[in-house]
């Protein structure tokens, strides 16, 4: 046989075409959506969309809220540990009051949370007597209208009834959810679930505990924590907090809209100065409190839903974070946002700074972020670049 | 009787252009269309022709594969062994090595092969994208002036 021993490829087909573009930023196929009829039908296609976000959600990014929630920008996790001196573009795609998108009349409120590229905003009028939920996905540059208004009582108002609410993702129905919880007496949290396709809100059994993060309103942290199709709220069986036996995790199961109760690390054995919070860590349920103001704490939970799994991930002093104030006067929440997914580094934000915290677990030393714009770190969410269209 | 399937010591493969390769059996492990053969077989010695892949091109292969079957070799050894791997390719070598690894049904290395070339492209115009994979647009130019306004800011 005489054949040249690398011959030009023949014609690509499809099937590996699509291979290689699923690997490709949501910008690149904006732009491949051109190449010809089948392309461009092909990222509308929610199987390529899913296969996309599979492929996305191992490029960590963190949604940046800038202050006063004015702009939302995803921003690669490395590039903020390699932690030049940065400083986020106006660019007008994540202004997230640009009129274009809400009327000059509405504020964004709060970023309710982020999945599968998808972020939940809330926006009120401003007298604050409605509001609105958003859903926004900057890859795409698409947002979907007012949804889900609610419409609060001068009652509720005038005496300042909390509520708070998460964003995540039902597996079983395929479908965006939205969970509020309302304090319509002192001990009754009601609980409300909005589905993004049905757009209404249905009530749902009651909270069956009180969750901290309403009934604190010091507390920082926005509601629930998104994790594997349920939302998790950091409770008490009894408020306030008598005794340490009293704290749980309520968590909410969005396919069955049950709840569940878990017990948190047996390790974890005083009240501390400041609630404790809870999180997500490389996928892993993670709790954090203050221990005797000397040190910071972290478990994780290996397996989720199984009580066994706690295991104690990091137990470090103040001194090694370099944080230093008075403990006699402030009180610090510290809140970890993000581990680095070679778990070396620990992203995590104080409520007395304003930079960001980079925590090297291996080498024990300590960076802060030098971000020129002030942000909402509080606010900071994790989150990947995706197809997923918010209507 | 049928031998146990660890029986086989060496697989002889031969490349479409008649170069042949011998490899361990723990190399052919990640080629699912060649461990597939070599399951239905109770011989000590096996030869398996892949006239769809050419001698440059397999030997690239397992070269890849024998550095990634290493318990020897470290996570850092590896992934710097896959930069350079990737950094001696043209295009061409590329779309041809994610064609032989669709072809042996490699998983890993098809993803691996998928995703160097999507680095490749992912800065590159539509007109180079439509080349490198020969795709024929059946776009009218008003069509494309169309979709292109639509996209407007991916293009900046």
């Amino acid at each position: 046989m005489n054949l040249p021993s690398s011959p030009s490829p023949a014609h690509i087909p499809n099937h590996l075409s699509i291979e290689v573009l699923s690997f490709l930023p949501v910008k690149s196929l904006m732009r491949m959506s051109c190449l010809s009829k089948f392309f461009n039908s092909l990222f509308t296609d929610p199987l390529f969309i899913k296969l996309h976000l599979h492929r996305s959600a191992r490029k960590p990014h963190l949604a940046l809220v800038t202050f006063n929630i004015e702009t939302v920008v995803p921003f690669p996790v490395p590039q903020l540990l390699s932690n030049p001196p940065i400083t986020l573009t106006d660019d007008p795609c994540y202004l997230t009051a640009d009129r274009v998108f809400i009327p000059e009349d509405f504020i964004i409120r709060q970023v309710v949370g982020s999945c599968n590229g998808l972020i939940c905003l809330l926006s009120t009028a401003t007298e604050y007597r409605y509001l609105w939920l958003r859903f926004w996905n900057p890859s795409t540059r698409t947002i979907s209208k007012q949804l889900g208004s609610i419409r609060f009582s001068h009652h509720v108002l005038y005496r300042l009834r909390p509520y708070k609410f998460s964003f995540g993702y039902d597996n079983s129905t395929a479908s965006y959810k939205v969970v509020s919880l309302i304090a319509r007496t002192c001990s009754i949290i009601g609980v409300q679930i909005f589905s993004l396709g049905d757009n209404v809100w249905r009530d749902i059994s009651n909270f069956p505990g009180y969750p901290l993060q309403l009934l604190n309103h010091r507390h920082k942290v926005n509601g629930g924590v998104y994790l594997s199709g349920t939302i998790n709220w950091l409770s008490a069986s009894y408020y306030p907090v008598k005794s340490v036996d009293q704290y749980m995790i309520v968590s909410l199961d969005l396919g069955t809209e049950t709840y569940k109760q878990m017990q948190l690390p047996s390790g974890f054995d005083e009240i501390p100065r400041v609630d404790p919070t809870i999180g997500v860590l490389m996928d892993c349920l993670c709790f954090s409190y203050d221990f005797k103001q000397t040190h910071f704490v972290i478990w994780w939970m290996k397996e989720f839903g199984v009580e066994e799994s706690w295991t104690q991930f990091l137990r470090v002093s103040y001194e090694n974070l370099q944080i230093d104030y008075n403990f006699g006067v402030q009180r610090l929440y510290l809140v970890p946002l993000h581990l680095s997914e070679n778990g070396d580094t620990l992203i995590l934000a104080s409520d007395l700074e304003d930079q960001t915290i980079l925590y090297n677990i291996r080498e024990n030393s300590v960076k802060r972020t030098r971000i020129t714009n002030r942000m909402c770190w509080y606010s900071t969410k994790d989150y990947v670049d995706s197809l997923v269209s918010p209507s | 009787m049928a031998a146990e399937k660890s029986s086989i010591k060496i697989i002889t493969l031969i490349a479409a252009d008649g170069s042949v390769f011998e490899v361990e059996p723990n190399i052919v492990k990640e080629m699912k269309t060649v461990q597939s053969y070599i399951d239905e077989l109770d011989q000590n010695t096996v030869s398996i022709p892949l006239p769809n892949v050419f001698g440059n091109d397999l030997a690239m292969i397992i070269e890849y594969c024998k550095k990634h079957a290493s318990e020897e070799e470290t996570k850092e050894a590896k992934e710097e062994f896959d930069f350079e791997f990737v950094k001696r390719m043209k295009s061409d070598d590329k779309l041809r090595l994610l064609q032989a690894a669709s072809y042996l049904n490699m998983e890993s290395f098809l993803q691996f092969m998928a995703k160097a070339i999507a680095a490749e492209i992912e800065n590159q115009s539509v007109e180079f994208v439509r080349d490198y994979f020969q795709i024929e647009s059946d776009f009218t130019p008003e069509e494309e002036a169309e979709l292109r306004k639509e996209n407007e800011w991916a293009f900046k």
